[in-house]
């Protein structure tokens, strides 16, 4: 419907997976995975689905980030590849 | 994550603020998740981020005081046991297993003024488990990843 923000998510999407995919610093990588999420919700509430953006938005951009962030206190936080 | 980090403006932001606000968004959520996007579920997963919110800030042990572990297991098994009543409720009443449509809401359509289906009533008392069980679980996952004492 409004194409042109749907363009925008859909290139910041894009942007925020490869970004997640390449970058060294696990906090990092889990920043942009959330942001990722986010982008995905607006996207889902763009397309009417509201009810999916909601647990996107809750879940993806919310918890997952948090216990991921939980799980890399206990390990290494750069990767060696 | 586990201490308390200590500024003044985060603690009365947090606490004065975005905790109770989400929790009430959530209860919102959970009430009108029968005629608007939303349910048991999505209502779980944002009253479980207010309160991963509350121990992020004030630290794990300040922060879950209010919601220690031992009512987070209970909350919960309830949370299941509520889900398991809202199936087992229709078998006793004569119908099958999760049929809501034979739950009696008249005496409660007399007394509140409402026309409600009782298929709507057994949704909403299905919605409060899922609520329960998880909300509590998702809070139990963060406390057991965050615990200082357990070296596993």
């Amino acid at each position: 419907m409004i194409w042109w923000l749907e363009l925008g998510f859909f290139g910041l999407l894009i942007l925020a997976a490869v970004v997640a995919l390449t970058v060294r610093d696990m906090i990092a990588a889990v920043a942009t995975l959330t942001a990722y999420s986010f982008l995905a919700a607006g996207l889902l509430a763009l397309m009417g689905a509201v009810d999916v953006a909601l647990t996107e938005a809750a879940l993806g951009a919310g918890i997952t980030g948090v216990l991921l962030v939980g799980a890399f206190s206990r390990l290494d936080r750069r990767t060696p590849d | 994550m586990h201490d308390r980090y200590d500024s003044v403006i985060l603690h009365f932001a947090a606490r004065a603020f975005m905790v109770p606000l989400i929790v009430v968004f959530g209860i919102y959520v959970l009430l009108h998740g029968e005629s608007s996007p939303g349910g048991g579920f999505q209502a779980g997963a944002i009253v479980a981020a207010a309160f991963v919110l509350a121990r992020l800030t004030l630290g794990n042990r300040h922060g879950g005081r209010s919601l220690p572990m031992w009512l987070l297991t209970v909350l919960a098994c309830a949370g299941l046991g509520i889900y398991m009543f809202g199936g087992i409720l229709p078998l006793l009443l004569g119908g099958n297993f999760l049929d809501y449509g034979v739950i009696p809401v008249e005496w409660y359509n007399q007394f509140a003024g409402e026309p409600k289906t009782s298929r709507a009533a057994g949704i909403f008392i299905i919605e409060w488990g899922v609520f329960l069980g998880v909300a509590s679980v998702l809070v139990i996952l963060y406390d057991h990843l965050t615990d200082a004492e357990s070296d596993d």
